[in-house]
């Protein structure tokens, strides 16, 4: 009688707790949900500054490395570059083909101004930058380029974030020496020799309208107040 | 406001000492019941398996200090993502600024929110600061205009509560109109947010140009004078502050403390000025 009676008020007891430890388990769960996606945002934060950093020095490989298999690169009207190895090559030649800079070649490609999603799956997000690119060759040329990107990014089953869709939308690389305000017709954005040379596996994705013209690059975003995609 | 730089909860719950005493005094009381027979040792390990049983079993007291545990993780968490939200805020903000997108860029501002830019003065509400931003140029940028306002290196400050925030980010600036020379730009944004909603807002937006210039000239040669009050559609309110651009040297009050010392940088000796009579 005493064990089943002892028995029985273990139950009472162990119900209640049951509810709040499932409670606490779903609070924790939650929890972890958010601060992965707080992670997310901060893995996606450092690729694209990796990249950034990588082809400022011309490390092909290492800013390649920053791509998922089926990961892609399109910048400008060059066209579309599709996985690793054509990534690579592609942003070789687009530098002059050597492996790292030559001397006196200025290559900025300055990323500022993050506006990143994480999905809340915590699996993949976009991103908006602002590129500033200072680009230029000593005693030759220099030039400035404006841009905006609008990338996506996945979280591959090995955990480890990776660049999935990098788009460069080229607004202007103008002259230094008289800068963007001079930029006549469409001169402000041409096709790369080495998209001439080494062509894209796909034509470009969007039709471009450089300065002095006005192109809005595409939000992937909706408005953070209104929530309504940004037309 | 300092704290919340060091420490993202000011007054944390440290589940650590919260529990220990409480796990001990329960194993104090179990042991007294304990049986005799066992060894101390065993009764020690009994008590304490007893307890933990406790804390499991007694959710009046144990679980209570799992819910705060929680509580007081979630408010850190959240203070995190309200800075995030911040900082794709104001990132948007410069975004659509840059287009010309003056109804997305205006639906970014509290009901009451205000705008102000250099010497023009400050727009109150939705609709005015809608109107005021055409001062700009049309909706949608016009061609041959540049109109680039970069939103950089924001320090972004949640207060403890999670309803308000203040930001301030630096600002270059690419302009150009058809037939003249480009513009090259900097400033300071003083900003303020609040979360309405569960949505950050911008409850105010102040952006100081301290220096403007002829892009062939440069900085050294060329020095811009900011714009003035619109006549066409005048503002709100006159300037909060009154200043020069670059040749003078104003310093826009910061909104945060010295990280460091905790030192208020609001209220800074400006640097001599003749037209305004300053030392």
């Amino acid at each position: 009688m005493r064990p089943l009676l002892l028995a029985a008020t273990a139950l009472a007891l162990a119900a209640p707790a049951a509810a709040e430890a499932q409670s606490v388990d779903r609070q924790i769960a939650d929890l972890t949900a958010r601060v992965e996606k707080l992670e997310g945002t901060r893995a996606i934060l450092k690729l694209q500054r990796a990249f950034g950093y990588y082809v400022d020095r011309g490390l092909w490989k290492q800013a390649a490395d920053l791509f998922a298999d089926d990961g892609s690169v399109e910048i400008g009207i060059d066209g579309v570059y599709m996985g690793r190895d054509r990534i690579e090559e592609y942003l070789r030649r687009l530098h002059g083909g050597q492996e790292g800079l030559i001397y006196g070649q200025l290559n900025e490609w300055v990323t500022l101004q993050p506006s990143i999603i994480v999905a809340e799956d915590g699996r993949s997000g976009t991103g908006r930058w602002r590129d500033v690119g200072m680009l230029g060759q000593y005693k030759q040329h220099a030039e400035w380029r404006d841009g905006i990107y609008e990338n996506t990014y996945e979280k591959g089953a090995d955990g480890i974030w990776r660049i999935k869709a990098l788009h460069l939308y080229v607004n202007f690389v103008a002259p230094y020496e008289r800068g963007w305000a001079r930029l006549r017709g469409e001169e402000g954005l041409v096709r790369s020799q080495a998209a001439a040379d080494f062509p894209p596996d796909r034509p470009p994705s969007a039709t471009y309208a450089p300065f002095p013209a006005v192109q809005v690059p595409p939000f992937q975003q909706p408005n953070p107040v209104t929530g309504r995609p940004v037309r | 406001m300092i704290r919340s730089l060091s420490s993202p909860t000011p007054t944390p719950v440290r589940p650590e000492l919260v529990e220990g005493p409480l796990c001990s005094s329960s194993a104090t009381k179990r042991e007294k019941n304990a049986p005799s027979t066992s060894s101390g040792r065993t009764v020690v390990k009994l008590a304490m398996l007893l307890a933990a049983a406790l804390a499991l079993t007694t959710p009046a007291i144990a679980q209570q200090t799992v819910e705060q545990r929680l509580a007081s993780y979630r408010e850190r968490v959240e203070r995190l993502e309200d800075q995030l939200a911040i900082e794709n805020l104001q990132a948007d903000f410069g975004y659509y600024f840059d287009k010309g997108l003056w109804n997305e860029v205006a639906a970014l501002f509290s009901r009451n929110g205000s705008f102000e830019y250099g010497m023009r003065g400050v727009y109150l509400g939705q609709d005015r600061i809608q109107r005021a931003l055409l001062l700009f140029g049309p909706q949608g940028l016009a061609p041959s205009h540049l109109n680039n306002h970069m939103q950089l290196q924001g320090v972004v400050i949640v207060a403890d509560d999670g309803r308000t925030a203040t930001g301030r980010w630096q600002g270059m600036v690419q302009l150009a109109e058809p037939n003249a020379n480009g513009m090259w730009g900097v400033g300071i944004y003083e900003n303020t947010y609040v979360k309405e909603g569960g949505t950050w807002k911008i409850a105010s937006l102040h952006f100081y140009p301290t220096a403007l210039t002829d892009y062939n000239a440069g900085f050294m040669r060329s020095t811009i004078p900011m714009e003035g009050q619109s006549a066409l559609f005048p503002p709100d309110r006159p300037p909060t502050e009154v200043y020069r651009s670059l040749p003078g040297n104003y310093i826009p009050p910061f909104s945060f403390d010295h990280p460091v010392t905790g030192q208020s940088l609001q209220d800074l000796p400006q640097p001599p000025d003749s037209v305004l009579g300053r030392k």
